[in-house]
């Protein structure tokens, strides 16, 4: 399944349709459909080496798709003008650019770039970061380089903002800021945030919508707050599993148990209960977000 | 037992790319042949030379695997780090025996003399040193044992004079041994607190070995204790500056400086390329030859130095690949190739301009040949356009279609003819009358592959995609 979120592709800020990648002949991204609706911060969730860092690169313009397209603020990914790009804050997962200068000249050199640079916002930051100024960048711990790499990418005051896994390396504390700045900066400036994580928390405490990658496609693509009345795990006893249809609408992901019995994960459109739901001995429950990720990605 | 075995399969893997052993193997086998096939007065000297690099060669590799072998074997906590010593004392024992002591007793049988065994050691002492000193410091000492080798009366006369205090010191062999202990004592030292230290020089040890093999990338520190008229120069890069925002992306070595830092760079370049090839090319076939050897060196040197660097820096995907394909103010497509051109090609063809130029106001104060000279003109230019090539197909693939091994096999290459006419087995007149359509034969592909490569960079949405 893949997942157009509510707000047509042309009017959002960051889209993709029918994105293929291939990596020596191995599919990594096939027929991926994805666009963020204006303001949101979009979590997109996926096991280890499911193409998350791939889709973001050609989301942003950084890697070339095999097929389909991308846009960023209304224009093609591969093609932006300078006036999108001071638009764009991009945090990427393990930040090694300009590793030889000290952090100071670093954002002093990005920032002259910038026309809407807030000097005064990277003052304050690599403050409360304690973050040293004349250390050159390949000398911090990875978590104090992640941290700069936020602040860089924050000082843009940018309209769409892209993080691949940003809060991989950081300890709590940060991580906790780091996710209290991008729910301030959605809700009160308007920017549209698309992070990759692998924590499942920090993904319910900050995201409007999740896309779960998985098996090279979008698995699931869903407002936060719809998950759960949207989605149900339902145990089908052993008795009625040998007559269930294969695949059922709606059905997410299926497992079969030891007993002969299945598990199924099930999307219905409306809140109605399924005909299966009704079906003697099934039992529906409501799945939390990280058990819905095991279930489909497991 | 296996903690052992795996270790050695390691050390043997780091031992079998092929620029650590291609390159001693061909500088054995030439040593040899030039030993075997030639009875030039200069002969045993000349294998001297090419033997104690490979020894260099040999030692140095075991000078990268062996910190790295013992950073993972004490991260690791495995057990076993005295038999791995034990092994690599074992280790070291054969390479001095099948490498110092074997070639050294031989060449010392054919030349009379002690001192190959001196030379080849010293060889070995600088490839374990090379690291873990100052290059500079190690280089001076191994370049003045090698010249005193090779040129003895030249360096005596000079080292003669700068000793006078030192009477002791006059005697070449004195000098010779001196050298040599020298390089013993400081290899020992710094490989004593590696191996038997608190583990940080271990460690610093390691993560220098990891960046020379290509495992790891370091920032230029120095850079940032730099003194101000070396130091890069950031305020120069803005918008509307996009050749100067790439430079600086592209690091140190071209980013923008201070004029007297840039000045500094380029002399460094054109000396570090010219300098010792003209002072031997000079010594040993006169101004005549020993210029246009110089000059040819220092065209590719240049492209070998600037062509490795840049696209190290484009293949990082998290690093400045990244940062460039979204920084604005480069420009459209067209405007950011062009300044991509511009920033990659200029340093290189600036370099080799001047060391080319150098040589031909050479050849014009000497008024040699211009027959001669406008087959080796011909062949700087076909350097250069091989070095505009391999940069350009480079950019275009994001890959290394010239890895170090390959530059340094050229180089070695390069050295052999060189040598082989120094040596007097080959002349000026013994090197083929080939017609015109020959000889523009290697800059004629090199044309059509640019061409090719150019267009398909063209093709590209922008010059910073990932491929």
């Amino acid at each position: 399944m893949n997942a157009v979120l509510a707000t047509p592709a042309a009017a959002a800020p960051l889209a993709c349709e029918h994105i293929v990648k291939r990596y020596d002949g191995h599919t990594v991204l096939s027929d991926v459909t994805l666009s963020i609706p204006r303001g949101a911060v979009l979590g997109l969730i996926g096991r280890n080496g499911a193409g998350k860092s791939t889709l973001i690169r050609i989301l942003i313009g950084l890697q070339q798709a095999d097929a389909g397209s991308a846009s960023i603020l209304g224009e093609p990914s591969l093609e932006l003008t300078d006036r999108s790009k001071t638009r764009l804050g991009y945090v990427p997962q393990q930040p090694d650019a300009l590793s030889w200068m000290r952090v100071g000249d670093m954002l002093e050199f990005v920032g002259r770039l910038y026309p809407n640079w807030d000097a005064a916002f990277v003052r304050r930051a690599l403050e409360r970061w304690q973050l040293p100024l004349r250390q050159s960048l390949g000398k911090l711990s990875p978590g104090e380089r992640q941290r700069v790499a936020i602040i860089r990418a924050l000082a843009v005051n940018p309209e769409l903002l892209v993080l691949d896994e940003p809060a991989a390396a950081l300890d709590p504390v940060a991580r906790r800021e780091l996710l209290r700045e991008i729910a301030v900066r959605a809700g009160e400036m308007g920017t549209t945030v698309l992070f990759s994580t692998h924590i499942v928390p920090d993904l319910e405490r900050v995201a409007s919508h999740v896309a779960f990658l998985h098996d090279t496609r979008v698995a699931l693509s869903t407002p936060l707050d719809e998950l759960n009345e949207r989605h149900a795990r339902l145990s089908v006893p052993p008795s009625q599993a040998k007559d269930l249809p294969q695949p059922l609408i709606g059905e997410l992901s299926r497992r079969a148990r030891p007993d002969g019995g299945l598990t199924l994960i099930i999307v219905r459109d409306n809140r109605t209960p399924l005909d299966v739901e009704q079906l003697p001995g099934v039992r529906s429950d409501v799945l939390p977000l990280e058990d819905l990720f095991i279930e489909v990605a497991g | 037992m296996e903690v052992l075995r795996i270790q050695v399969n390691a050390l043997l893997g780091v031992l079998v790319r092929p620029a650590f052993t291609l390159i001693p193997a061909l500088l054995l086998i030439t040593a040899a042949l030039l030993v075997l096939c030639t009875d030039n007065p200069y002969t045993p000297r000349d294998a001297e030379l090419l033997l104690s690099i490979t020894v260099f060669f040999v030692f140095y590799s075991a000078g990268v695997a062996a910190p790295v072998l013992l950073s993972d074997i004490r991260r690791l906590r495995l057990p076993g780090r005295w038999p791995l010593l034990a092994y690599a004392g074992r280790l070291l024992l054969v390479l001095v025996i099948v490498t110092v002591l074997v070639p050294g007793a031989l060449l010392g049988v054919i030349r009379g003399s002690l001192s190959p065994l001196f030379v080849l050691g010293s060889g070995a002492l600088t490839g374990l040193l090379i690291q873990r000193m100052p290059m500079p410091v190690v280089a001076v000492i191994f370049v003045v044992v090698l010249l005193r080798n090779l040129i003895p009366g030249v360096v005596h006369h000079h080292l003669s004079a700068l000793l006078t205090p030192f009477p002791w010191l006059a005697h070449p062999w004195v000098q010779l041994q001196a050298a040599f202990d020298t390089l013993a004592v400081l290899a020992a030292w710094r490989w004593w607190r590696i191996l038997c230290g608190d583990g940080q020089a271990l460690e610093a040890a390691a993560r220098t070995a990891r960046i020379i093999s290509g495992r790891y990338t370091q920032p230029d520190s120095h850079v940032a204790q730099a003194p101000w008229w070396s130091s890069v120069r950031l305020d120069t890069a803005h918008r509307g500056e996009p050749v100067r925002v790439i430079r600086t992306c592209l690091g140190p070595l071209h980013a923008p400086t201070y004029g007297v830092g840039r000045a500094l760079r380029l002399a460094a370049e054109v000396g570090v390329a010219t300098g010792v090839f003209l002072l031997w090319g000079a010594w040993r076939l006169g101004w005549h030859w020993g210029w246009r050897v110089a000059v040819f060196l220092g065209v590719f040197y240049s492209w070998a130095a600037f062509g490795q660097r840049i696209i190290g820096v484009l293949l990082r995907v998290n690093g400045e690949l990244a940062e460039l394909a979204l920084l604005p103010g480069l420009g459209d497509r067209r405007a950011q190739l062009r300044a991509l051109y511009r920033a990659c090609l200029a340093p290189p063809l600036l370099v080799g301009g001047i060391i080319a130029v150098a040589g031909i106001v050479a050849a014009l104060i000497e008024n040699v040949s211009l027959e001669a000279d406008g087959r080796v003109l011909l062949w700087m230019l076909s350097t250069m356009l091989l070095g505009v090539t391999a940069t350009v197909t480079a950019l275009v693939g994001q890959r290394r279609i010239w890895p170090s091994w390959i530059a340094i096999l050229c180089l070695f290459v390069a050295l052999i003819a060189w040598m082989l006419i120094a040596s007097g087995t080959h002349t000026v007149s013994d090197l083929p009358a080939r017609p015109l359509a020959r000889w523009l034969a290697v800059p004629g592909a090199c044309c059509v592959i640019l061409i090719i490569s150019a267009r398909r960079l063209n093709r590209l949405p922008h010059p910073f995609v990932l491929r």
